[in-house]
């Protein structure tokens, strides 16, 4: 019996020093590794986590628009447009200030035709619905435009046809929601926010190859 | 004699210039070129279209000057007059694409903003003084 705490703390010293030779980033021993692997997966990360919610917070924003519920829809819009801005900054982390200053503007302006699509849905204006779906995907041209000036290594019709995926998957959840067919809906926001992953780690994987001293773990 | 000390001291007053100098220093060659430089840039500016951007957003240049915007975004863009909620006369690119550029004389001075009729969030401004008298 007595013999038992000296065991535990023998164990437990054991544990520690094994742990602190075998991950040595972790305990501190060599952040300049520590740091290079995380930048490359916070970058990941970031970007999919960001892309994630801009789903489900557009989805909130549009189910309160249809609801006509207008403080729950402001709420909703104010968040969105700060997931916007978060979005903006990692793309001005990477490509510079004036990247960002772009970028704003031109992902603010698809929630802008999203916000048209629901008013016509809404509304029930046939027109107003075409031609923010025209305006979408014009967009996805743009997009893919502008990312691949930014990192020539992602073509730009490759970058517009995940936008348009994007597009659709959302304008599928609007549908859902005006129909209040709740149970299609949320599986829609699922499979809506799953595929951001298809745009974000691709768009990661350009930026950490373009920028390998920034990104790479060595 | 007097005149081979007066020929080798001539020599010498001539031919030392030439090899501190070199030979520009006789014919002006150099200088010449660079003038011709300097004054073909003074009357064109170059302005890229890069990134959704005018780089640089904005100059200042004399009247006269021939500005030459280039397209390297892989979409059309425009170089339009004005701002989009007040578009100007005075020049309108119409759409170009990547690799094509616009140019235009600027023969009076005056402020001119210009936007992108595609994307409303890219501008751009020249502003032309009189020329340096």
């Amino acid at each position: 019996m007595r013999g038992k705490p000296f065991l535990t703390l023998f164990l437990t010293l054991g544990f520690a020093l094994a742990f602190s030779v075998s991950s040595p980033s972790f305990a501190g021993g060599d952040s300049m590794m520590h740091s290079s692997f995380t930048k490359a997966s916070d970058l990941r990360l970031a970007l999919n986590s960001l892309l994630r919610e801009h789903v489900f917070l557009a989805a909130t924003a549009t189910d309160a628009a249809l609801g006509g519920r207008n403080t729950e829809f402001q709420a909703a819009a104010g968040a969105l447009d700060a997931n916007s801005v978060d979005l903006s900054k990692v793309i001005g982390s990477v490509y510079g200030p004036d990247a960002e200053k772009a970028f704003l503007p031109l992902w603010r302006k698809h929630i802008g035709f999203f916000v048209d699509y629901t008013v016509g849905t809404s509304t029930k204006d046939k027109a107003k619905q075409e031609k923010a779906v025209s305006d979408l995907v014009q967009y996805t041209k743009d997009f893919g435009a502008f990312m691949h000036s930014a990192s020539p290594a992602l073509p730009a019709n490759a970058v517009a046809d995940l936008v348009k995926t994007h597009v659709l998957t959302l304008k599928a959840v609007v549908d859902a929601q005006a129909a209040k067919n709740w149970a299609q809906a949320d599986s829609d926001i699922r499979t809506a926010a799953s595929h951001m992953q298809m745009i974000a780690d691709p768009l990661a994987e350009a930026i950490i190859n373009q920028f390998p001293n920034k990104f790479a773990a060595k | 004699m007097k005149m081979k000390i007066a020929f080798k001291f001539f020599s010498i007053l001539i031919m030392t210039p030439l090899f501190i100098f070199g030979p520009s220093f006789y014919l002006g060659e150099t200088e010449a070129a660079e003038t011709k430089s300097q004054s073909s840039e003074q009357s064109n500016e170059n302005i890229d279209i890069k990134l959704f951007t005018f780089k640089p957003e904005t100059i200042e240049v004399p009247v006269g000057t021939t500005v030459v915007w280039t397209n390297s975004d892989a979409i059309e863009h425009s170089v339009t007059n004005g701002t989009p909620e007040k578009p100007g006369m005075s020049f309108d690119s119409d759409f170009f694409t990547e690799g094509q550029t616009f140019t235009f004389t600027f023969d009076k001075p005056g402020t001119y903003p210009y936007f992108c009729k595609r994307h409303n969030s890219m501008r751009g401004e020249i502003k032309v003084v009189p020329a340096a008298p």
